[in-house]
């Protein structure tokens, strides 16, 4: 599903972010990538999202050889992954249902297609109550959750997760995670990027441990701490 | 499946219409005013044109006949002209008649009492079918010095007539183009800013899996409709305002010959509408392709 050869990602400043990554992850894995902050685990993100290019290596997403793939071939890619930022990336003068619904459009589905997805999604993630609301009227979980909603609402493959329960209280991280379980389980391979030791001691799962930009350690089912 | 998605793009260039609303107005104004000019100059082309074929129409040239002719001589002077290509008609003009028509016209002045006997000679009044033909045929009647003493024609008239309608044209020409490309430089510039207002929602509509055609259409409609808005108005401006003009211009010269025939001036509307839209639309493609192409 996601395999990741000898990948090298130095940025334009000459900092070196990843060196020599060989990763592969099977379809419907759930993955932790952990470590501490500045240890590459965004830019490994950015990697299988192209929207970072690597120095060197190749990566394989799906049917998608990322370095041989056009810029117009991106939202092809990319509508095959879904991604959950840190920071959201909501429209902010859009609802809630609009901003599910855009990444429907963007696709051309039809409208009454659109509706009954979102309507769905929502449901999913808890939020169809508050479906015409503004993102800036809801609180970081539930923007987070519109978040979830819109990277999964197309029921892509893969979904990409950047530390999702970053600024969230514990009992709302816990609920997140609890989603990300039941998508994953729903035949979606999860990748998330977290230092949150609760929920990876927690629920055990497949840990990637990062440091200064290489892996140090790959573990089925286990801990924060090896 | 894009028909669909017609309602999506056209309330997206809306809302970017009405986020910055002030460009967009300046955008349809200049359009508007430069397709007015532009609509103005081809209306004037329209009417030079039509009054200087109406002059070639009008223009006489009149060969004053040499004393001595007998009527025989005369006749058959007039078949040999009337065979000749690129005349239209011949009229002769008996002496007593011509002289007749004289005092009329200046009775007022004088002349007629100082001057006495009729100094007139016959004469015939002939009408080329072209203008560019007129100077040739005279230069060509001037060789039967037989028969005439003299040919007299408006070519002045004509000449001035023709170039200023030439000269017309030329800065009309300039005009046209010097207003044009100021006005695609500002409709760029319009499109620029609602594309900036947007770079937030277009970065994210990259994220979530958008072709580059479906981030640039509501661009490209927004620069439809700013062409469009300027066109209506220009189109109702120049309606309103050359009948206006024509009438108060009718009203006072009634014999200038404008033209008013609703084919000719759809069809001048009808330039002025295509150009608009294509300069609004021209102006967003330029916007679009230089701010949004492909970037991670
Ligand atoms: N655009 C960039 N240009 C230059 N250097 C960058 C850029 N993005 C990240 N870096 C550097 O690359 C390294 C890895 O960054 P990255 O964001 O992948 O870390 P991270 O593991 O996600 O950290 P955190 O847990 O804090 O999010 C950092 O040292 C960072 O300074
Ligand atoms: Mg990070």
């Amino acid at each position: 599903m996601i395999e990741l050869k000898q990948v090298h990602k130095n940025y334009d400043n000459g900092h070196v972010a990843l060196e020599d990554i060989s990763l592969v992850i099977g379809r419907n894995e759930f993955v932790y990538l952990i470590g501490p902050s500045g240890a590459g685990k965004s830019t490994l993100l950015k990697l299988i999202f192209r929207s970072e290019l690597p120095t060197s290596g190749e990566i394989i997403i799906d049917r998608f050889l990322l370095s041989r793939i056009a810029n117009r071939q991106v939202p092809y890619l990319r509508r095959s992954i879904g991604m959950i930022f840190q920071d959201y990336k909501l429209l902010p003068r859009r609802t809630v249902y609009e901003n599910v619904a855009f990444a429907l459009s963007v696709m051309h589905f039809p409208r009454k297609k659109i509706r009954r997805q979102v309507c769905h999604v929502l449901e999913l993630v808890g939020l169809e109550q508050k479906m015409d609301r503004m993102p800036h009227q809801l609180s970081g979980g539930e923007q987070q959750k519109i978040c979830i909603a819109r990277a999964i609402v197309n029921n892509p493959p893969i979904l990409l997760c950047d530390e999702p329960t970053g600024n969230l209280d514990p009992d709302t991280s816990w609920e997140i995670v609890q989603l990300l379980t039941k998508i994953n389980a729903r035949q979606t391979t999860v990748v998330m990027a977290t230092h949150d030791t609760e929920i990876v001691d927690g629920i055990p799962k497949r840990v990637v441990a990062m440091e200064k930009g290489r892996i140090m350690r790959d573990q089925q089912l286990g801990g924060y701490i090896e | 499946m894009i028909a669909q998605d017609f309602g999506f793009f056209v309330r997206e260039s809306f809302i970017g219409m009405n986020r910055s609303r002030l460009m967009t107005f300046i955008a349809m104004a200049t359009i508007a005013v430069s397709l007015i000019v532009f609509g103005f100059f081809l209306l004037l082309t329209v009417n030079l044109n039509n009054f200087t074929s109406l002059l070639t129409e009008k223009l006489e040239v009149r060969l004053f006949l040499k004393h001595s002719l007998t009527r025989s001589e005369i006749k058959e002077f007039q078949d040999r002209i009337r065979r000749l290509n690129g005349i239209k008609s011949i009229t002769f003009v008996d002496r007593d008649d011509a002289w007749a028509e004289f005092q009329k016209n200046y009775k007022s002045m004088g002349i007629v009492g100082t001057v006495g006997k009729n100094p007139l000679p016959h004469s015939i009044s002939l009408h080329v079918q072209k203008e560019a033909a007129i100077e040739p045929m005279v230069s060509y009647l001037k060789k039967f010095d037989y028969y005439v003493d003299d040919v007299v024609y408006g070519s002045e008239i004509a000449k001035r007539v023709e170039s200023f309608s030439q000269f017309a044209k030329g800065a009309g020409l300039v005009l046209v183009l010097l207003l044009g490309s100021s006005t695609l430089l500002i409709i760029v510039n319009t499109i620029r800013l609602t594309v900036l207002a947007r770079q937030e929602e277009i970065s994210i509509m990259r994220l979530v899996g958008a072709t580059n055609l479906f981030i640039q259409l509501p661009f490209l409609i927004e620069g439809f409709i700013i062409g469009v808005i300027g066109a209506v108005v220009a189109i109702t401006t120049l309606s309103i305002g050359y009948n206006w003009l024509g009438d108060t211009i009718v009203a006072s010269v009634p014999f200038m010959p404008l033209v008013f025939q609703l084919k000719q001036l759809m069809f001048i509307y009808c330039i002025v509408g295509v150009v608009g839209t294509f300069i609004g639309m021209l102006g967003a493609f330029i916007s679009v392709s230089r701010m949004l192409r492909y970037q991670l």
